[in-house]
């Protein structure tokens, strides 16, 4: 029978449990401190340092801010100014936790569960210590700064905005947690990993987007509205002239206050292109500019009102988008959970009774998920995560049932004699290399971090889809070529971040290449071959969306396909160079660094800008044709951009084909040096 | 026809890290068709020796010949990595391929053929229970699993020469036992075993000779008959490394209870 302990040996064994954990987590800093190269000592302190200088800058930058934009902005919108502020925040904090998807607990259950410790201190601990994050410290500095500051400029009532703030934290910080959690019960199951690494960033660009969709959206909507009154408007004028048609012109103008020219011009959008518009604008330069007529005579009078009332009506409209936006605001506020901070700052300077249940809806959904969080934490560490596997299992496992399963693995035994990926021959190359081609293929295709690294060139064009939008090109298709080749170039930009390092993917499947007795040109000729594929399906999906896009001609197009194919043999030569001379570890199934080390990075991005010299070199076929067409005209019917570019993609394959058996004596040379890197920090 | 007098030797060989001189000196000399045991307590150079044996890391100093072919050139290297099978430390799988995919790779590296392969493969996945497991990747596998792997990995190509670092380490009693029947008949057919292990029984049972290194030094190495003369392998070893095994520690507040 256990003796109940007093309550005060009970409260302090608690705080000497957090006493521990507390120095525990020191400790554990201090020697990562210690164990790290004095450039990364070095490197941590300046961090350090330059973090808390930065808090306290944001801290009076916010101060300053808070006295002097309340003032600028009227009273109505300063909610605005917490919504910015939040939006800012979510995107930051949304990439921070992307780029830590797994949850990294400060203290891992699994080495305390065995020791007299509870579960809650446990979690509570690593709860707190998960606050202690740079965006956050950064928020907070901010904010307090802030509020501060809007005290000066609206009075104390702005110290009321730190309830909501502090529920807004805990909140946001409740609610990643238990993101946290969940992703680290998945990411348990290996294969169940690859689909989140995938699965998150691509989340992070949709949701990243999202603001802009919808403002695009409304901008589109708004103008539909206006154009709709307009049409209405000059209905309803043509009535109104139908009316008037019997009556004097003069006697109907003076009469008639709304001028409906002006509403013409007013809902033009592109107005200085609109002829009615133009007009009167001619009219009133042409008043202006003849002083020596020495009066306005009425057609010119007539024409200053049109262009005022022009104005004016422009303004209405502007003043009704802009009520328009705030509306939505003030309803977005309300209804879009991280926005409710916002809808509390309103409402305290309104007077209203929203702030209580924006503040109380915060707060709750900071209870609710830390107490399913715990719940999730406790089962995780249980082991009862994966209930429906474990119910299948027990179905599956009744004597008939496993006579069926039997039964149907059968066929499939026989069936493996099929040729697998890993078995396929490749033409033209040895039986070494492509043991290597088929090898890196499977292991690529099935490697999340990979599979990334391969899908986000293709994202650049809608990304950048705005930005071409307000692109005004001249009619030279060279250039247009140029501009298709280089976001080509672009999209092989991004993929050197994977092959650039391409060993430390290979993790401790790198000793395999070491202990093999293979040549090791035919090594990076295998890892080359493999990558082939992608690049071309990336480059040609690139060459194709921005060549439909900038409307370019048959042959300027094949000839930058080719181009782009020409690029790709230095390329490959390039990525090898930073492959072997700049690797660095990287954390298993994911693209993180391991250890940072300054050097190799700062190599490899320096390595890197050789693209845009291979670029350029690339581009001479096209700079020649232009060239030709400008000085010579009369060679203008030859593509000679594309005839260049086949014996140019042919020098660069001979180049490639040349260089590569010394890249091979590199590798050799550098691979125990290699091996020890990308598997150093990671076994 | 070529003789090999030693399956490996090495002269003077030494590994320095930083301050720390993990191998030093080691005058190792392995003959053909031997089941050779290499011993040392934690951190004496047992892995950083066969490293450098098997071309995974390069020698600060000395000379190393494998098979007759010498390790620090590295054309003579890919001669003598053609013949050899070896467990590394922390072994040399790669995550994203399942056993049988891993087998194939392994096999057309070492240019067997296809059909060869596929039948090894099979037999090599029977052996050691890894046929259950074949749709798994290997990131999926237990460290067990992944140490029968890569046994069934480093026997594929039929070497001459086996390196096996810590190769019972994780894995169950019955693959031991399938393990260990597997290597003897390998040696009594004729090829060379070099393997490290804590596990004195196994190396006592199985090995012909013996190696002991301490603090990076070879500190004693001779045949398994010799080392009978005076002892059993436990004592003679713990005689060589200075430990004494009656030598416990009085903690007499076990007894406060």
């Amino acid at each position: 029978m256990s003796i109940p302990q007093p309550p005060n040996a009970f409260l302090s064994g608690v705080f000497a449990h957090f006493q521990t954990f507390v120095w525990l987590r020191w400790r554990i800093r201090i020697n990562q401190l210690r164990s790290s190269s004095g450039i990364g000592k070095a490197l941590s302190a300046i961090l350090l340092v330059s973090f808390a200088m930065s808090c306290v800058v944001l801290l009076v930058a916010g101060f300053v801010v808070g006295i002097v934009l309340p003032r600028l902005v009227p009273r109505e919108y300063y909610f605005l100014l917490w919504d910015a502020l939040i939006a800012l925040f979510c995107f930051i904090w949304m990439v921070f936790v992307a780029t830590d998807v797994q949850r990294t607990d400060a203290i891992t259950f699994d080495r305390i569960l065995h020791l007299p410790v509870s579960f809650s201190q446990a979690f509570a601990i690593n709860y707190l210590s998960s606050l202690l994050n740079m965006p956050l410290i950064s928020l907070c500095a901010y904010s307090s700064g802030f509020i501060l500051g809007s005290c000066f400029a609206i009075g104390p009532i702005a110290l009321l905005f730190t309830i909501p703030f502090f529920a807004f934290l805990i909140a946001i910080t409740a609610l990643t947690y238990q993101l946290q959690g969940w992703l680290a019960a998945i990411m348990a199951n290996p294969r169940r990993r690859q689909l989140v690494m995938i699965a998150i960033p691509l989340c992070i660009i949709i949701v990243s987007q999202l603001p802009s969709f919808f403002a695009v959206r409304f901008a589109n909507e708004d103008a539909k509205r206006i154009r709709r009154e307009h049409e209405t408007r000059v209905a309803e004028t043509a009535r109104a002239s139908e009316l008037q048609s019997d009556h004097s012109s003069v006697v109907a103008t003076t009469e008639n206050p709304t001028s409906e020219k002006a509403g013409e011009i007013s809902v033009k959008p592109e107005n200085a292109t609109n002829p009615i518009d133009r007009d009167a604008k001619e009219r009133v330069e042409i008043a202006i500019s003849d002083p020596l007529s020495g009066e306005i005579n009425s057609e010119q009078r007539k024409a200053i009102q049109e262009v005022e009332e022009g104005k004016r009506v422009r303004e209405h409209e502007r003043a009704a988008v802009t009520a328009l936006w705030i509306a939505r605001m003030h309803q977005a506020n309300l209804l879009v959970p991280p926005l409710w901070i916002a809808g509390c700052v309103e409402s305290i300077l309104a007077g209203t009774l929203h702030v209580f249940w924006l503040t109380g809806a915060m707060a709750l959904i900071a209870f609710v998920s830390l107490r399913r969080n715990y719940r999730q934490t406790l089962r995780y560490y249980k082991g009862e995560t994966d209930s429906r596997a474990a119910a299948t299992y027990r179905l599956n496992s009744t004597p008939g049932d496993q006579r069926a399963n039997g039964a149907m693995e059968a066929p499939a035994k026989n069936g493996r004699q099929r040729l697998l990926l890993v078995e396929r021959k490749f033409p033209m190359v040895s039986e070494e290399t492509s043991a290597i081609i088929a090898m890196t293929l499977q292991s690529m295709t099935r490697a999340p971090e990979v599979k990334l690294y391969l899908l986000l060139p293709l994202l650049i064009p809608f990304i950048m889809f705005g930005i071409l939008q307000t692109w005004k090109l001249p009619e030279i298709d060279e250039l247009k070529a140029a501009i298709v080749i280089g976001f080509s170039a672009c999209c092989l930009f991004i993929t050197s971040g994977l092959l650039g390092n391409v060993f430390a993917y290979d993790r401790a499947g790198f000793r395999a290449f070491v202990l093999s007795p293979i040549r090791r040109d035919r090594i990076l000729l295998g890892r080359n071959l493999a990558t082939l594929p992608f690049l071309l399906l990336q480059t040609l999906l690139m060459e194709l969306a921005i060549g439909l896009f900038f409307g370019i001609s048959f042959d300027k197009f094949l000839c930058a396909v080719i181009l782009s194919a020409s690029i790709l043999p230095p390329f490959s030569l390039l990525t090898n160079v930073m492959a072997i001379l700049t690797p660095f570890p990287l954390a298993a199934g994911s693209i993180q660094p391991k250890q940072f080390n300054l050097v190799p990075i700062f190599c490899s991005f320096a390595l890197s800008m050789l693209m845009p010299v291979m670029t350029g070199i690339v581009l001479l076929p096209l700079g020649v044709e232009w060239l030709l067409d400008r000085f010579f005209q009369s060679t203008s019917f030859i593509p000679i951009a594309l005839l260049l570019s086949i014996p140019w993609l042919l020098g660069f394959l001979f180049l490639y084909r040349w260089l590569l058996p010394w890249e091979g004596k590199l590798l050799a040379n550098r691979e125990k040096e290699l091996l020890r890197i990308v598997t150093s920090k990671i076994e | 026809m070529i003789v090999i007098p030693t399956a490996i030797e090495t002269q003077q060989l030494t590994r320095v890290f930083g301050n720390q001189t993990a191998v030093d000196s080691v005058d190792l000399k392995v003959a053909c068709e031997t089941f050779y045991g290499f011993l040392g307590q934690n951190g004496a150079g047992k892995s950083t020796t066969i490293k450098m044996l098997t071309g995974l890391l390069s020698p600060t100093a000395g000379t190393i010949s494998v098979l007759g072919c010498n390790m620090l050139d590295h054309t003579q290297s890919l001669e003598a990595k053609k013949q050899i099978g070896v467990i590394p430390e922390n072994l040399a799988l790669f995550d994203n391929l399942t056993a049988i995919e891993y087998l194939i790779f392994i096999g057309r590296i070492h240019g067997l053929e296809r059909e060869t392969i596929r039948d090894r493969s099979d037999e090599m996945l029977h052996l050691p229970s890894l046929e259950r497991e074949t749709k798994k990747l290997v990131l999926e596998y237990s460290h067990g699993m992944r140490k029968k792997l890569s046994l069934a990995a480093a026997l594929l190509p039929n070497p001459k020469l086996l390196f096996l670092d810590e190769p019972f380490e994780g894995v169950d009693a019955v693959a031991s036992l399938t393990i260990r029947d597997l290597l003897s008949s390998f040696v009594a057919k004729g090829s060379t075993v070099f393997l490290t292990s804590h596990v004195l029984e196994i190396v006592e049972r199985l090995c012909t000779h013996v190696g002991i290194i301490q603090s990076g030094k070879l500190i004693q190495q001779c045949s398994m008959d010799e080392l009978h003369q005076s002892g059993t392998l436990e004592q003679c070893f713990l005689q060589a490394t200075g430990a004494d095994k009656n030598q416990v520690a009085k903690l007499e507040w076990l007894d406060q209870r």
